[in-house]
C-alpha cells in the first residue's frame, strides 16, 4: 500500500505547490490523478519519484520511508514512465528495456543471462517482442510509450507511475494503453497516473484523486467522485456526467462539458 | 521468444567480431608506422628488434637502429593511439552525457586552459617539461572553473554546465591572446602558434609513462560506470528514476574525461575535431549503446589519430601540423556523416 501523509512541497522562496496531500492507494489498484493544469499532478508525481525533495509529510509504501531510500533502491520499488522520451542518440528497443535493469545492476557488471530474460519477458507480455531490434526514434508515439512502459517494468517495481501515458496518442492507442494499465493492475502492479481526461478514470481507474492548488480536492472511487458538481468546481467549466447503456448491458459513463 | 534472444545474441556476436576486426586492424597500422619515417627500416628488422627484447634474437643492428625505433617511434605510436583514442572516448562520454551531438572533448574548457598554460610558459621561455606542466595545470583550472560555476549556481544542471564551460573558453582564450600580444614575435610568438595547431613531434617515452596510468585509471572508472551512464542518455531524471545516482555518475564521466583530454592535450597541444567526430562513426558501426560505444570510439580514434601522423611523418615536404590535417580530414568525414543523418544519429 502506498501511504502519502501530509505532504508538503514548495520551490525555493516560493509559494506552496503542494500544501498538506494526504491518501492512500491499496496493491492492485489505479489511482487517477485528475486537476487543472498548474495544480501540482507532476510535482506530486516528482516528489513520489524523488525528483522534487518534499519540504514535509511522509511517503510510505507497505511501511517503508520511500523518501530515506536511496535511488537505486526506490527505482525497485517504484518505476516510471514519462509522457515522452528524447534519446538523442540511435539506441534499439532492447537497449532502452535493458536501462530498466540498472537499478539491479552493482557497479561495474554487465546485465546477465537473467536480467535479458527479463526484458524479453516484457517485451513478449506488452506484444512488442517484434520491435527488440528496431530504432527507438523512429517508433511511432504509440508504440514508444509501450517501450517506456516496457522499461519501467523491466525494473520490476511493484509501483508504477505514469505521466499522461495517453497525453500524445491516437484514440486506438488510448484504449490500448488503458487496456494494458487495467491488464497490468490485475496482475498485481499498483498504478499511479495522471490525465486531462475525466473519462478515462472511468474507463481504468479504481480510485480518482482530484487535486486543486495543492491541496486535496476529492478522493474516492470514480463513481463516487467524478460527479458533475465535482467536475465543474474542480475545473472551473460547467460539465455533466452522462450515462448510457452499451452491449451487455454495461453502463458506460462520459464526461460531457456545457457549452452555451 | 526466440525472435529476440537470437536477434539478441547475433547482435552480440556482430558486435564482438567487429570490435575484434577494429583491433586487428588497430595493431596491423601499429606495426606498419614502425616503418614510416626518413630513417627506412625494412618490417622484418622491426620484428627482429621486438623478437631481441624478448631475448629471442641476439642483436646485430647498430645502436642507432634501436634508438630511432624503441626512443623515436615506439612512444610516438603509442601517444597517437592513446591520444587519439582518449579523444574520443572523452567525447563519446560528453556526448552521451550532455545529450548532444555537437559536443567535444575541450566542452568544459580544458583546450583553452591548457593552451593559455602552455602560451604563458613559452612567453617566459620555459622548458618543454614546464611548458606540458602548466599547460596540465590551467586545463585543469579552467575544468574546475566551469564546473565550479555549474556547481555552485545550479547544481550542475546540464545547460548550465555547458554554458559554464563556453565562458571559461572564452575567458581564456581571452587571456591568450593578450600573451600573444605580449610574446616576441622571432621565438615566443612562432612556439605558441605551433603548440596550439598540435603535434606529436616531441613525444618520449616519459609522456607515455604519464599517459599510459592516467588511460588506464579513466577507462576503468568509465568502464565501471559504463551502464549508469548509458542511462543519462535518456535524460538526468530518468536516469535517477531508473536508480542512478546521477550526481555521482556526472561526476565520474568529467573526472575521467578531464584527466584524459588534459594531459593529451599538455604532451601534444590542440588536436581538434577527433573528440567530435569519431563517436559518430563509432556510433553508425555498433549502435549508440554506451558500453559498445567507449570500446569502439578508442580503437577508431586510436586508428585515425596514428594514420594521420603517420602522413605527417612520412610524407616528405610535409609541414601541416597534426591539428591542421585532423581538421581537414576531420571536415569531409563530418560532411559524410551529415548527409546520412536522417532521424536522429543513425
Amino acid at each position: 500500500m502506498l501511504k502519502v501523509d501530509n505532504l508538503r512541497f514548495a520551490y525555493p522562496n516560493g509559494r506552496d505547490i503542494l500544501t498538506d496531500v494526504s491518501f492512500t492507494l491499496p496493491r492492485g489498484e489505479v489511482l487517477c490523478l485528475l486537476g487543472p493544469n498548474g495544480t501540482g499532478k507532476t510535482t506530486l508525481l516528482r516528489c513520489l519519484l524523488g525528483l522534487n525533495r518534499s519540504k514535509g509529510g511522509q511517503i510510505r509504501w507497505e511501511e517503508q520511508a520511500i523518501d530515506k531510500l536511496s535511488s537505486r533502491k526506490r527505482a525497485r520499488v517504484m518505476a516510471y514512465v514519462p509522457q515522452s522520451s528524447a534519446l538523442t542518440f540511435p539506441y534499439e528497443v532492447c537497449e532502452v528495456v535493458m536501462m530498466g535493469r540498472v537499478p539491479h545492476l552493482t557497479y561495474g557488471s554487465a546485465p546477465g543471462y537473467a536480467d535479458k530474460q527479463c526484458a524479453l519477458e516484457v517485451l513478449c507480455l506488452l506484444g512488442i517482442e517484434s520491435m527488440a531490434n528496431k530504432l527507438f526514434q523512429r517508433l511511432s508515439g504509440g508504440e514508444k510509450q509501450l517501450v517506456l512502459i516496457a522499461r519501467a517494468l523491466a525494473q520490476q517495481a511493484d509501483l508504477l507511475v505514469l505521466d499522461e501515458p495517453t497525453a500524445s496518442l491516437d484514440f486506438s492507442n488510448q484504449v490500448r494503453t488503458l487496456k494494458l494499465i487495467r491488464r497490468l493492475a490485475d496482475q498485481g502492479y499498483t498504478v499511479l497516473m495522471t490525465t486531462h481526461s475525466p473519462d478515462q478514470a472511468f474507463l481504468a481507474a479504481t480510485r480518482v484523486l482530484m487535486l486543486q492548488n495543492g491541496v486535496v480536492f476529492a478522493d474516492g472511487s470514480p463513481d463516487a467522485v467524478i460527479t458533475s458538481e465535482n467536475l465543474s468546481s474542480l475545473y472551473d467549466t460547467p460539465a455533466v456526467i452522462a450515462e448510457s447503456i452499451i452491449v451487455g448491458g454495461r453502463t458506460v459513463k462520459v464526461c460531457v462539458p456545457v457549452i452555451d | 521468444m526466440h525472435i529476440f534472444r537470437s536477434a539478441k545474441s547475433e547482435g552480440k556476436s556482430n558486435f564482438a567480431l567487429r570490435l575484434i576486426l577494429l583491433y586487428a586492424v588497430l595493431i596491423v597500422c601499429l606495426f606498419l608506422s614502425f616503418l614510416v619515417g626518413r630513417f627506412p627500416i625494412s618490417p622484418y628488422t622491426v620484428l627482429e628488434l621486438f623478437l631481441s627484447k624478448l631475448g629471442i634474437v641476439t642483436p646485430h643492428w647498430e645502436s642507432t637502429l634501436e634508438t630511432v625505433v624503441f626512443s623515436v617511434r615506439l612512444p610516438r605510436i603509442l601517444l597517437a593511439i592513446m591520444v587519439g583514442g582518449s579523444l574520443s572516448v572523452s567525447g563519446a562520454s560528453y556526448q552521451t552525457l550532455f545529450k548532444n551531438p555537437m559536443v567535444s572533448p575541450d566542452i568544459l574548457g580544458v583546450s583553452a586552459g591548457a593552451g593559455f598554460g602552455a602560451a604563458l610558459a613559452m612567453l617566459h621561455s620555459a622548458g618543454w617539461l614546464e611548458i606540458q606542466l602548466t599547460a596540465l595545470v590551467f586545463g585543469l583550472i579552467a575544468v574546475v572553473l566551469a564546473y565550479g560555476i555549474s556547481y555552485i549556481f545550479a547544481r550542475q544542471e546540464i545547460t548550465i554546465m555547458v554554458l559554464a564551460g563556453v565562458v571559461v573558453s572564452s575567458l581564456f582564450s581571452a587571456l591568450l591572446s593578450i600573451v600573444k600580444t605580449l610574446a616576441d614575435t622571432t621565438n615566443a610568438l612562432p612556439s605558441i602558434t605551433f603548440w596550439l595547431m598540435g603535434s606529436l613531434g616531441r613525444s618520449s617515452n616519459d609522456n607515455v609513462m604519464v599517459m599510459l596510468p592516467a588511460l588506464i585509471f579513466s577507462m576503468l572508472l568509465l568502464f565501471l560506470f559504463r551502464y549508469q551512464i548509458n542511462t543519462l542518455a535518456a535524460g538526468e531524471d530518468e536516469a535517477k528514476t531508473m536508480g542512478v545516482n546521477v550526481l555521482l555518475v556526472k561526476t565520474i564521466v568529467v573526472l575521467s574525461s578531464t584527466l584524459m583530454t588534459v594531459i593529451a592535450v599538455s604532451i601534444c597541444g590542440i588536436i581538434g575535431w577527433v573528440g567530435l567526430v569519431v563517436p559518430h562513426i563509432a556510433r553508425m558501426l555498433v549502435g549508440a549503446n554506451y558500453p559498445k560505444l567507449i570500446l569502439t570510439s578508442f580503437g577508431i580514434g586510436g586508428i585515425f589519430l596514428l594514420i594521420i601522423d603517420n602522413i605527417v611523418r612520412g610524407v616528405p615536404g610535409m609541414e601541416l601540423p597534426l591539428g591542421v590535417l585532423t581538421a581537414l580530414v576531420g571536415t569531409p568525414v563530418f560532411a559524410v556523416l551529415l548527409s546520412r543523418v536522417r532521424k536522429g544519429w543513425a
